[in-house]
């Protein structure tokens, strides 16, 4: 029933609409892992080294956090959906540092959406995503301009 | 600490600073998508033509994720020859956030991609002394000089007088 809910955007990312993001905890060496290949920031990379950092400890690159929440979103419900990517992310805020351990969680709120005027069959929507940690604070949150297919067809 | 550092070329706002270029691999491609972003049109190169899209092309992730890769080397070169000829090198902190990530075509197995910064900005931070925030216009564009992916970055950054 929830893969019919999703196949039809207008409903399924209609303004208002509101999905939860299933957990995910981060290591260290995951975040060592992608900081190296990514990011290598001192900061990122050596623990020893970070506490001589802005914030004195070695945290998550932030494009990191950005590819745990894609994973989260895409678990949680977009790869069960028409999505047909994004082309713009009007704002991306780093609230908090991630560092090892945590547990992050989150939520998805539709904030606007809309059938393209030039391409029907297109749902527009501008989704909200914020991430928090174990702790309640929160962490990450952006807005993305999701594309959707209206007919399956272009699924 | 009222007075303003010397500020390098590559920090300096108005300058537009070339910091590398990345050839994205269908095998890049598929192993970044894999890991984070399994969306169709990023994995499975059949099912892709189906999508808007046309083909199998990168996560937009994965083409912001490599600028911060090529920014971070080009700033270690930056640090080097700064230190090499006796100047207070700048530490690159954390960053707020980015505004008005743009992915404005595709980008395929096979293209090469071209990253620049244009510095745009660079004052004291309100909440941490001895920090200022740099801001930036990221371009990245392929090979035929079309423009693949704009944003606007900020980023904490020490100086040293």
């Amino acid at each position: 029933m929830k893969h019919d809910f999703l196949d039809d955007p207008r409903i399924a990312f209609a303004k208002g609409q509101e999905y939860q993001l299933e957990p995910k905890t981060i290591t260290k060496d995951e975040i060592v892992e992608f900081a190296k290949e990514y990011d290598p920031a001192f900061f990122h990379i050596d623990e020893e080294a970070a506490k001589n950092s802005m914030l004195g400890e070695l945290i998550a690159s932030g494009f990191h956090t950005c590819a745990i929440s894609m994973r989260m979103i895409c678990d949680s419900f977009l790869l069960r959906s028409t999505s047909q990517g994004a082309p713009e992310v009007i704002e991306v805020n780093w609230h908090a540092p991630v560092k090892p351990g945590d547990t992050l969680s989150g939520k998805t709120t539709v904030l606007e959406a809309r059938q393209s005027a030039s391409k029907p069959n297109l749902w527009i929507a501008n989704m909200g995503h914020e991430l928090q940690n174990q702790n309640g604070h929160k962490v990450l949150s952006m807005i993305v301009v999701g594309l959707f297919a209206i007919s399956s067809g272009a699924a | 600490m009222s007075e303003m550092p010397e500020i390098p070329d590559h920090i300096r706002p108005g300058n537009r600073i070339e910091i590398g270029d990345f050839l994205f691999t269908g095998e890049n491609i598929l192993r970044f998508a894999k890991e984070w972003d399994p969306q169709i049109f990023h994995t499975d190169s059949i099912k892709a033509k189906d999508s808007l899209f046309g083909g199998l092309c990168a996560s937009g992730w994965h083409t912001i994720s490599v600028w911060m890769k090529l920014q971070r080397a080009a700033s270690k070169i930056q640090a080097g020859k700064l230190r090499s000829e006796g100047k207070p090198v700048p530490e690159f902190g954390p960053s707020p956030g980015m505004k008005h990530i743009k992915w404005i075509k595709p980008v395929f197995a096979g293209d090469r991609i071209s990253y620049a910064n244009e510095i745009t900005g660079l004052r004291k931070s309100g909440s941490m002394p001895d920090w200022w925030v740099m801001t930036s216009k990221v371009q990245a564009l392929n090979q035929n000089g079309e423009p693949v992916m704009t944003f606007d970055n900020a980023v904490f950054l020490k100086l040293s007088g």
